[in-house]
């Protein structure tokens, strides 16, 4: 089985939000949207305190978004597989040029098959490549004793597992 | 000189299980012993009882103590040992793994071999009322 | 299948795809259930539940840790190989190298060229012991290890080569050979002897145990030991087809099983029979008898013995090995025996006890003097406590024995075969049972004195013209002094007008209710002569030996104790014995005895075990210290000034292996011995289970305790 890309359609998706208050920071060229901000992209969902999109002039956007109180937290379904990925952490940036999210501080991400949680990998700093379906997370956060990163994974049921060895 | 005869034997339980095998002498000597107790009765189910007797070691070993030059055996050690623990009703230890011996020496000709066997009897018997009489008056020395 | 369960995986950086595999990297450590593997770097691919794990790899599993360098494992079905692995298993302590293992589901391992050893390895690598074999399988599920191509070395000499070598892996009983025993006999020459034990089934199990003596050839011991829900047993067949010295079979059979009959009857057989005379001076170790030169075989059936009643029925007949020099006349058999005892009230008040019984008396070659014949008996006992409190008793007691013999040779006076007596008894048996709380060594206790007094009258009855099948003298102790009848047995009642008065005295620590002191005092006044006494002469004095016993624990971990029997006519005393044992911990037992019979023997027995040397030895990185342990018996006749029987041995414990080293040296006859020296190894881990030497330790040595145990 190929990877399952995410919903090609989200890179084209409209990005919407809405958000307690906007301001517009001209020096930085920048939109900063604060208090339960939620944004969404196609089937991407970030929600946070604070969020900084800012767009290029190619159209991409890029979003900053951080939780002092509440971590950030992200969601995306995953095309033509009834799959989430979700993750939380103290800090999101996501760039919808590469279409990777970045998770930093305490991060933690979640795979859900249906709604029963699949894999669960919790670490310093997380990035994940939304087309290419790839992760890679450094360094345990302060949840980890001993500075690892620390991942659960449920192997997929026997019955729909792919051909054994 | 301050002796006064022995009063009647106070246990800290009315209800009391002994595990011992029901064919084990000690065990019904020291069943006829308990008889003289005053309010105390003897119960097979556990979850009547307010004490439980664990007999860890119940045994009765002979060993050759001296024999002739010629292979004669010519005295037998007798040892009789009780191994015991007390637990309340409801399974804490109350008293502590505890053992009690009782050795006595028995002369022995292989030609008195019948003779032996029933003196040898009689000996087991008195060392095992003088082991039940020993665990009585342990169990009279507990706490409630 | 059941919910796969979770695994979680630890590390310092993960990256990978999403259903795809993961990769790993940095102190990598992934667990499920009871499974842990740590590596540099892991790859898991879900789809196919593979791990690949390079560096460092450690698995850990059931107690069991497997090391190297490359692992491949699916971890649900724990299939895969691991290459260049080291492992130790908890669970007998034993582990090794190998070439590559294959990890073969849940509980089954193989290795290719492998080692193994319960040894932690020196600094030139090289093991106390070690097996090494082409292929080791290890079945935890069936506690089975199968080794092929295996060698045994201890210390670099090979010990035991053999195609196929199946050692258990726990504790449990398993099939497989045992630790070989060497023993040199100074009457069998050097004898090598192999146990393997071949666990048939759940209930039953059979040790064969092929031997070699130099001087004697081959032989072969066998036990068969059966275990079902309401019979047990065991039957030993020690054989040697030919023996070289004698030119004969020399042979040995034991049998004994017990087991239930109808109406809650139980039956006990046990039946020993040697094929020679001599058999006991050359192969003593076999005879699982405590009399080593006579030998029962006795069928004992019985019924009740709960309630108030008995029922017994027995056949009992005895082999004696003859030995002309000091000569054993063969104790009667009963062929059969068969008896009723019945008693009614209840444990405190009147009681009456009454024993019915039949008996054939008969000897293996008629001997001149000891009739053949058959006799019933009626035992009655009668007590009427008048007095029954905790601090005080009286009891009169009324016995009957009454007998009625019928011999197969008219050899009674008078030419008559038909004979029979009846010869009450009565005595009154009193005490007072005193205490006070006395302060005795600083310390405070509950101090007992409980004065004791037995009144006995039997009539004269004439019977040193009846038979005597089963009576003889009883030795002088408490039990005895307050009996109404120095003989055991039926078939001799003695005369008396006598009263026994005794007192004993007791310390008894108040917190606990143990007894640490006691000692006694007691002896017999006779109104007049006792016609009929065991030493067969008429007893003229008036009083008794004075018989004096004491024992104490009061000094921590020594127990001491004496008894003394003083004759007041010779003013010297008959028999006494004084014992001391101090056992302060394991492995820690020093024991002294004396005793003196006069005109009789004297001996001193001195045994122990005792750790000799417990520094660390080799490899006590891991605790595994080697100790030294010695054991001792030593029993010597002061009247003959010379050690009757002694025995020493050394036990090393190296924590990997243990060696005993047991010498022994047993009088056979005036000027004879036999010495033997038993070796014995035992590999931890490959075999537990020990062999003979051990039993003549246990049966030898008081308070000695198995290592290891």
């Amino acid at each position: 089985a190929g990877p399952a890309g995410a919903e090609r359609a989200d890179r084209d998706q409209p990005l919407r939000f809405t958000a307690d208050a906007l301001r517009y920071d001209d020096a930085r060229r920048v939109n900063v949207l604060t208090g339960r901000v939620e944004i969404t992209k196609g089937s991407l969902l970030l929600r946070a305190e604070r969020v900084e999109v800012r767009q290029s002039a190619e159209g991409h956007h890029s979003a900053q978004a951080t939780g002092t109180g509440e971590p950030a937290y992200f969601r995306q379904k995953r095309e033509g597989v009834d799959e989430h990925v979700e993750g939380r952490a103290a800090r999101i940036d996501y760039d919808s040029r590469t279409d990777t999210v970045r998770l930093s501080g305490n991060a933690m991400i979640r795979r859900l098959r249906g709604n029963d949680l699949a894999d669960e990998i919790q670490g310093q700093t997380i990035t994940w490549d939304n087309t290419a379906e790839t992760f890679t997370v450094q360094g345990g956060g302060e949840g980890s004793p001993d500075g690892r990163v620390r991942g659960v994974l449920t192997p997929a049921p026997a019955s729909s597992r792919g051909g054994t060895r | 000189c301050g002796f006064r005869l022995r009063g009647t034997t106070a246990l800290p339980f009315r209800r009391l299980r002994l595990g011992f095998d029901p064919l084990s002498p000690l065990g019904q000597e020291l069943r006829r012993q308990l008889a003289t107790v005053p309010d105390l009765q003897l119960v097979d189910d556990p979850r009547q009882a307010d004490a439980l007797f664990d007999v860890l070691e119940d045994s009765f070993n002979r060993t050759v103590s001296s024999r002739t030059a010629a292979g004669q055996v010519r005295e037998l050690s007798l040892t009789a040992r009780l191994r015991f623990r007390l637990r309340t009703g409801d399974g804490e230890e109350w008293l502590r793994e505890t053992m009690i011996e009782q050795n006595q020496l028995m002369s022995y000709s292989e030609t008195a071999a019948l003779a032996k066997e029933s003196e040898e009897a009689q000996l087991a018997r008195s060392m095992r009322e003088d082991i039940a009489a020993q665990v009585v008056r342990r169990l009279a020395a507990l706490q409630r | 299948g059941e919910a796969p369960v979770p695994i979680v995986l630890r590390a310092q950086e993960l990256s990978g795809q999403v259903g795809g595999p993961t990769v790993a990297q940095g102190e990598v450590a992934l667990s499920q259930g009871p499974l842990e593997i740590e590596a540099d770097r892991l790859e898991y691919d879900p789809d196919t539940g593979v791990a690949k794990a390079q560096g460092g790899v450690v698995v850990r599993r059931d107690g069991n840790v497997f090391r190297g360098p490359e692992l491949q494992l699916q971890i649900e079905r724990y299939e895969g190989f691991f290459l260049h692995p080291a492992y130790h298993f908890d669970v007998t302590g034993a582990g090794g190298q190998a070439a590559r293992l294959d990890f073969l589901g849940r509980n089954r391992v193989a290795a290719i060229d492998a080692t193994y050893s319960s040894c932690t390895p020196d600094d030139t690598g090289s093991y106390a012991w070690v097996l090494e074999a082409s292929g080791v399988k290890l079945d935890f599920e069936n506690n089975e290890g199968v080794a092929t191509g295996a060698v045994l070395r201890f210390y670099g000499v090979p010990i035991l080569g053999a195609p196929v070598l199946s050692f258990p892996i726990t504790d449990a009983r398993k099939s497989g050979w045992l630790p070989p025993s060497i023993n040199l006999d100074s009457r069998s020459g050097l004898e090598v002897a192999v146990p393997y034990y071949w666990n048939i089934a759940p209930q039953l199990d059979m040790t064969l145990t092929p031997s070699l003596s130099t001087r004697r050839g081959a032989g072969l011991g066998s036990e068969l030991r059966y275990l079902l829900p309401n019979h047990s047993g065991e039957m030993q067949l020690e054989l040697l087809p030919n023996d070289r010295t004698t030119g004969e079979r020399r042979d040995l059979l034991h049998l004994q099983h017990r087991g239930a009959l109808p109406l809650e009857g139980r039956y006990r057989w046990t039946h020993t029979r040697a094929s020679d005379d001599e058999y006991w001076k050359d192969f003593e170790r076999n005879i699982p008898s405590l009399t080593p030169r006579l030998l029962a075989s006795d069928l004992r059936t019985d019924w009740g013995g709960r309630g108030r009643w008995q029922a017994y029925a027995r056949v009992q007949r005895w082999q004696v090995l003859q030995d002309l020099e000091a000569p054993i006349d063969a104790p009667y058999a009963r062929a059969p025996q068969l008896g009723l005892r019945r008693s009614w009230g209840e444990a405190v008040g009147p009681r009456f006890d009454l024993e019915l019984e039949y008996n054939r008396f008969e000897l293996p070659d008629a001997a001149a003097g000891r009739p053949e014949g058959q006799r019933t008996h009626a035992l009655g006992r009668l007590s009427w406590p008048l007095l029954d409190t905790p601090g005080a008793f009286l009891t009169p007691r009324l016995d009957f024995n009454a007998a009625s013999y019928r011999l197969d040779e008219p050899s009674l006076s008078g030419g008559r075969d038909r004979a029979s007596r009846f010869i009450p008894s009565v005595s009154l048996d009193g005490g007072l049972r005193f205490e006070r709380d006395a302060t005795w060594f600083g310390r405070n206790y509950l101090q007992t004195l409980e004065p004791r007094l037995l009144v006995v009258h039997t009539p004269f009855r004439e019977q040193a013209d009846l038979p005597n099948f089963d009576s003889a003298g009883k030795d002088l102790n408490f039990t005895t002094l307050f009996d109404a009848n120095p003989f055991s047995g039926v078939d001799r009642v003695a005369d008396a007008r006598q009263v026994t008065a005794g007192v004993d005295s007791r310390l008894i620590d108040p917190s606990s209710g143990a007894e640490v002191l006691r000692l006694g005092v007691a002896q017999r006044y006779l109104f007049a002569d006792q016609r009929i006494t065991p030493e067969g002469v008429p007893f003229t004095q008036r009083s008794s030996d004075l018989l004096l016993l004491g024992s104490t624990s009061v000094i921590p971990s020594w127990t001491l104790g004496g008894s003394v029997q003083y004759n007041p006519e010779i003013k010297r005393t008959a028999r006494s014995t004084l014992s001391a044992r101090y056992s302060p911990g394991p492995f820690r037992t020093l024991s002294a005895r004396y005793s003196l019979v006069r005109n009789a023997s004297e001996q001193m027995d001195v045994g122990w075990q005792w750790p000799v040397y417990t520094g660390s030895g080799r490899g006590a990185g891991d605790g595994c210290s080697g100790r030294w342990y010695s054991v001792g018996r030593f029993n010597y006749s002061l009247a003959e000034s010379r050690i009757t029987d002694s025995l020493l041995g050394f036990e090393y414990d190296s924590g990997c292996w243990i060696g005993r080293v047991v010498a022994e040296r047993r009088s056979t006859g005036q000027q004879e011995a036999v010495t033997r020296l038993m070796l014995q190894l035992e590999f931890v881990g490959l075999s537990r289970l020990g062999s003979n030497p051990l039993r003549t330790l246990k049966d030898n040595i008081p308070g000695y305790q198995l290592l290891r145990e």
